[in-house]
């Protein structure tokens, strides 16, 4: 079997572009194929979403001048891309696609295109049942999983201020970044700023930025005769729990239990050997209760997990060392995001944020409010 | 700013909306295993059974958790304000508003009762909201 790597990576411009989502998109799918050292036209597999239309994949794939045989719009937010990966590798284990690209770009900040209420689909039962009362979307999902949290397990408040603290550590590390230059901040610093919905305040919430990113996958014979350092994919999975907030199975166990169980059952590793963890931190509480489903920690444990500079630069646990969607960039979602990160750190060209000797990286994407949950995980070749 | 969105009806919720504008909350009920579920849907989504009936709600429930809202996203609609998960007897879950308690007061696990506030929009349409009972 021809077994998919990942052979290319890169991001577009990041932060406020006041670029266009298509050009964001070309401009990140370029540099993914130079870095890959391969051509557009060698593209045959093509999977996009989230831009804003509804044939996403076909236009994309229009403006960019190519004529994909194998395509993927799956929408699942910010999953979306650990899920078109899973389908890729699949794709390309059968031949139906020889190198897939996968891309996202946003342009929200340059356009102000977020609602604060989120989006309106009046004929769906989120929109019926839930948006009457006013839930601010997607904040308050996630503030009723921390307000849950914190009741059942005596979680403090400076255990969710520790993700930004240490996301923002990270980012000081990262020229990409958008907070590069901003300086620490202090757990302090994040408890007391402005609250938005309880327990969560506005240093708790990822950024809203532009940026676009892209990764090029092909099988394990053409990437022999190319130039890049290929990442394999030892194992993927996906799952759906629930759209509306009243539906979420249980609001401190996500999915990520079933995908993280499934995932690493299938690399035939276990959390311990994982060099390098990017998860997905929509707000801070997504990885506490991320952490907890994957096995790093039991549950409830995950606010003493992060202590005493654990999940920091220099602390024992490499967490999302781009400085993730709450200091680096995050346009609305940040999937793509992790896949490129831990590529880098597994071709250890990661300059000053590099891990030093990573072999292993799992990535764990959430969709919607934890809705839709992907863990991939990889190694070096 | 938008306004708060009114509540589209279709075949499988009508009867559920209009029982609000009598004070009446509605769960729908599996005739067949016994499962309660909320919102209506076509079938019951524990066993398949698409022989389903209305049972009304005991108005009595627990708070799973709650958030303190201070930035409204509409117009309409005054911040702060809590809005909370509820989990009535019946063992159906909503998302709802808590109403004439303070912040202070609010705990999840602590036992609510049923009121009514007007839904948005040109209707005589309720929203079941909550207070501590």
């Amino acid at each position: 079997m021809n077994s998919a790597v990942i052979v290319g990576v890169a991001e577009s411009d990041l932060g406020i572009t006041h670029k266009s989502i298509p050009e964001l998109q070309a401009q990140a799918v370029k540099r993914a194929l130079a870095d890959a050292g391969l051509r557009i036209r060698d593209v045959d597999g093509f999977a996009t979403t989230g831009i804003g239309g509804r044939f996403d994949a076909t236009v994309m794939a229009e403006y960019l001048g190519i004529r994909p045989s194998w395509l993927d719009t799956t929408y699942a937010g910010g999953a979306s891309f650990e899920i078109m990966l899973s389908h890729a590798v699949a794709a390309i284990e059968r031949d139906e696609a020889r190198v897939v690209v996968i891309s996202y770009s946003s342009n929200q900040r340059s356009a102000a295109s977020r609602k604060l209420g989120g989006a309106l689909e009046p004929h769906l039962p989120l929109s019926q049942f839930e948006m009457p009362y006013g839930p601010l979307l997607p904040i308050s999902a996630y503030a009723l999983c921390a307000q849950r949290h914190i009741f059942q397990y005596g979680t403090k408040r400076e255990a969710l201020g520790e993700v930004a603290v240490a996301a923002r550590e990270w980012a000081l590390l990262n020229p990409q970044a958008y907070h590069y230059g901003s300086g620490p901040i202090t757990l302090n610093d994040v408890v007391s700023a402005n609250e938005i919905s309880s327990p969560l305040g506005r240093l708790d919430c990822c950024l809203v930025t532009d940026g676009g990113g892209a990764i090029v996958l092909t099988g394990r014979d053409r990437a022999a005769d190319l130039p890049a350092k290929a990442v394999r994919i030892l194992a993927s999975s996906e799952l759906s729990t629930h759209r509306s907030l009243a539906q979420m199975p249980s609001l401190t166990k996500t999915g990520a239990y079933e995908t993280g169980l499934r995932a690493f059952g299938k690399a035939g590793l276990k959390p311990r050997d994982i060099d390098v963890v990017q998860i997905y931190d929509s707000f801070t509480i997504t990885v506490l209760l991320s952490l907890e489903a994957l096995g790093f920690c039991a549950a409830g444990e995950s606010g003493d997990f992060v202590q005493d500079g654990k999940i920091r630069p220099g602390g024992d646990f490499p967490m999302n060392t781009n400085g993730g969607g709450l200091s680096y960039c995050h346009p609305g979602m940040f999937g793509i995001f992790l896949l490129i990160e831990a590529v880098r750190q597994l071709r250890g060209t990661c300059g000053a944020r590099q891990v030093q000797g990573a072999e292993t990286a799992l990535c764990h994407a959430t969709g919607g409010f934890l809705n839709t949950h992907a863990t991939v995980i990889l190694s070096v070749v | 700013m938008a306004r708060l969105p009114e509540p589209e009806l279709d075949s499988t919720n009508s009867e559920w909306w209009h029982a609000t504008s009598r004070g009446v909350l509605l769960i729908q009920m599996c005739n067949e295993c016994g499962n309660h579920q909320h919102y209506p849907r076509p079938f019951c989504i524990g066993c398949g059974s698409s022989s389903l009936s209305w049972t009304e709600a005991s108005g009595l429930g627990t708070i799973q958790s709650w958030t303190l809202i201070r930035r409204a996203p509409y117009e309409d609609l005054k911040a702060p304000y809590v809005l909370a998960l509820i989990d009535l007897d019946e063992n159906v879950r909503l998302l709802t508003h808590l109403v004439g308690c303070g912040s202070d007061q609010i705990v999840c696990e602590a036992q609510v009762e049923l009121r009514w506030i007007k839904a948005p929009g040109a209707n005589l349409f309720q929203l079941p909201v909550f207070t501590i009972r």
